[in-house]
């Protein structure tokens, strides 16, 4: 069985240029240097799981990130396997550790992110002020 | 109702798309004059319409909200949002305009409205505006995703909506038991919206455990314990529980659609009834009500009130369709009977014609077909309709008994 994990990097047997041409027009990128693969954000997970499943002929199974420790949300052993589509949920979950931390915990994580973009984004807009661009 | 109470008043609030989340927040915070406007694509329930109101609250804009259920012509967008163009400056508001569920700008009813919209995004560069749409096909998708910046947005995770409905289910002081809140994760598909309806209805009720929490119980099953229940709150919880819905006519009504709707297994139970004319009246017309309001839900796309059909049809029928049963065929035995029976002959009339004269069966029923009728008709009173008949039918290698087959089912027999 072969388990993909969404924005991580993950090696592949050669597959030839036919399937590698396909995967890269789903949404997967891959790095010349390390000669790795990686999902794409909003990448079409479905249908690189099919041209995948089409062309290594074995089982694959996709694995989710944990939103706040980055490691793997542990799909394999969650209570929601059989249940849950993980090509057609949001491609970030929770792990069993990270859980424990309750609703709070899971925003509380979130909050510096977004900070972190409204200061990205003020500066943006005063290099824009800067370089004479409209504003409102 | 639970759905509004604990709709997140903060973009950090939401749970699950947090990326699409980080998207949208940085779309609007480093927003200018001319930006693209922000398309969000996803399925119902995963927060779209929240994300637009979390964002007018966080920074201080008035949220000027135009959803499916607006009439979006032409005429009627250009009179709602240029004005607000216009007058965006004036007072110094701060305006977001947000156009929810834009996939389903429809050709009839919102004529012009694609073109105009498109042109209004172009006028709208001063004021930013948040579109929102459930699907990602079609013509008007197509265009809108052209002039927009998009964001996805996919199904919430089970475990992260496990991690909601638990923080909803502590700050109400209700509890669930363990396999209860699985199962309503699991059956609300991703959606927060239907996960909290359900689990309100689950605590509001007071459902067992062990009770199946599934909508799937199928249309006969649920349709003969509507006409068997005691009371109306069970009549209203059969028709809740069953497999079908409510289909709207004019997005197409093909047979599978027929199999699975609700309101054409009662109206199809009804007239197989042997029930008196007046009974018979009475529940054709209440459902006919219910069909018109259905079909305005529908066109005006208010889905919030589909809620309040069964309840509706419930109350309008009750106690005139108690000790019917379900009968799925739509039309009653005598009568479909004649009428499979009439079409079955002018279908053999037409394959005859077609072969004969080289032609599509389409072709003979629309440009032959007419004047056969005619002949009939014309001949029938003179007394040599019966050897002008066998003419036509050697003619066109019929049988006389298709030509009575024909002339009958016309009523000129």
């Amino acid at each position: 069985m072969i388990r993909l994990s969404i924005n991580k990097d993950f090696t592949l047997p050669m597959l030839g240029k036919d399937v590698f041409v396909r995967l890269m027009r789903s949404g997967v990128e891959y790095d010349k240097v390390s000669r790795r693969f990686r999902i794409k954000e909003g990448a079409d997970v479905a249908s690189i799981l099919a041209i995948l499943k089409e062309a290594v002929r074995e089982e694959i199974s996709i694995e989710l990130p944990c939103m706040i420790c980055g490691n793997d949300a542990g799909c394999s052993e969650c209570e929601f396997s059989s249940n849950c589509d993980r090509t057609s949920v949001a491609s970030r979950c929770i792990c069993k550790q990270c859980i424990k931390g309750g609703y709070y915990g899971y925003i509380e994580h979130l909050i510096p992110l977004f900070n972190a973009v409204k200061s990205e984004g003020g500066e943006v807009k005063q290099e824009r002020r800067r370089k004479g661009g409209r504003e409102r | 109702m639970w759905v509004e109470r604990y709709r997140p008043k903060s973009i950090v609030e939401m749970v699950g798309n947090e990326d699409a989340r980080l998207e949208a927040y940085r779309w609007l915070v480093g927003w200018r004059q001319g930006d693209r406007p922000l398309l969000l694509i996803g399925p119902p329930g995963t927060g779209k319409t929240t994300i637009a109101k979390a964002l007018a609250d966080e920074f201080g804009y008035e949220l000027f909200e135009l959803n499916a259920s607006d009439e979006r012509t032409k005429e009627r967008l250009e009179h709602l949002i240029k004005p607000l163009l216009e007058n965006a400056n004036i007072y110094g508001r701060r305006i977001l305009l947000f156009l929810d569920e834009v996939d389903g700008l429809h050709g009839t009813y919102d004529r012009g409205g694609l073109s105009a919209l498109l042109s209004l995004l172009k006028d709208a560069s001063n004021i930013p505006v948040i579109m929102a749409a459930n699907s990602d096909s079609g013509e008007v998708m197509k265009e809108l995703r052209k002039v927009s910046k998009v964001v996805r947005m996919k199904g919430i995770p089970p475990r992260l909506l496990l991690l909601y409905l638990e923080h909803v289910l502590e700050s109400e002081g209700k509890s669930m038991s363990i396999g209860d809140r699985l199962r309503v994760v699991v059956e609300c598909n991703g959606d927060v919206r239907s996960m909290l309806n359900m689990a309100q209805s689950l605590v509001g009720m007071g459902v067992s455990g062990m009770e199946p929490i599934s909508y799937s119980t199928p249309i006969d099953a649920a349709i003969n314990s509507f006409f068997a229940a005691g009371n109306m709150e069970e009549a209203v919880y059969a028709l809740s529980r069953c497999e079908g819905f409510y289909t709207d006519p004019l997005f197409g009504y093909d047979s599978e659609k027929r199999r699975v709707d609700k309101l054409v297994a009662l109206y199809s139970s009804i007239i197989n009834a042997s029930i008196d004319n007046d009974r018979m009246v009475r529940l054709l017309e209440a459902l006919s009500y219910a069909d018109i309001l259905i079909a305005r839900m529908n066109r005006l796309r208010i889905w919030s009130m589909l809620k309040y059909i069964d309840r509706i049809i419930t109350y309008s029928i009750f106690n005139d369709s108690r000790g019917l049963s379900y009968s799925q065929y739509d039309m009653p035995y005598n009568l479909s009977s004649k009428a499979f029976n009439e079409g079955r002959v002018l279908r053999m009339i037409v394959d005859a014609i077609a072969s004969r004269l080289h032609e599509s069966r389409h072709n003979v029923v629309a440009y032959y077909m007419p004047y056969i009728p005619l002949i009939l008709g014309r001949k029938s009173n003179s007394s040599s309709s019966s050897s002008t008949a066998v003419r036509i039918g050697e003619g066109y290698s019929i049988t006389m008994d298709e030509l009575e087959g024909i002339a009958k089912s016309l009523a000129l027999g």
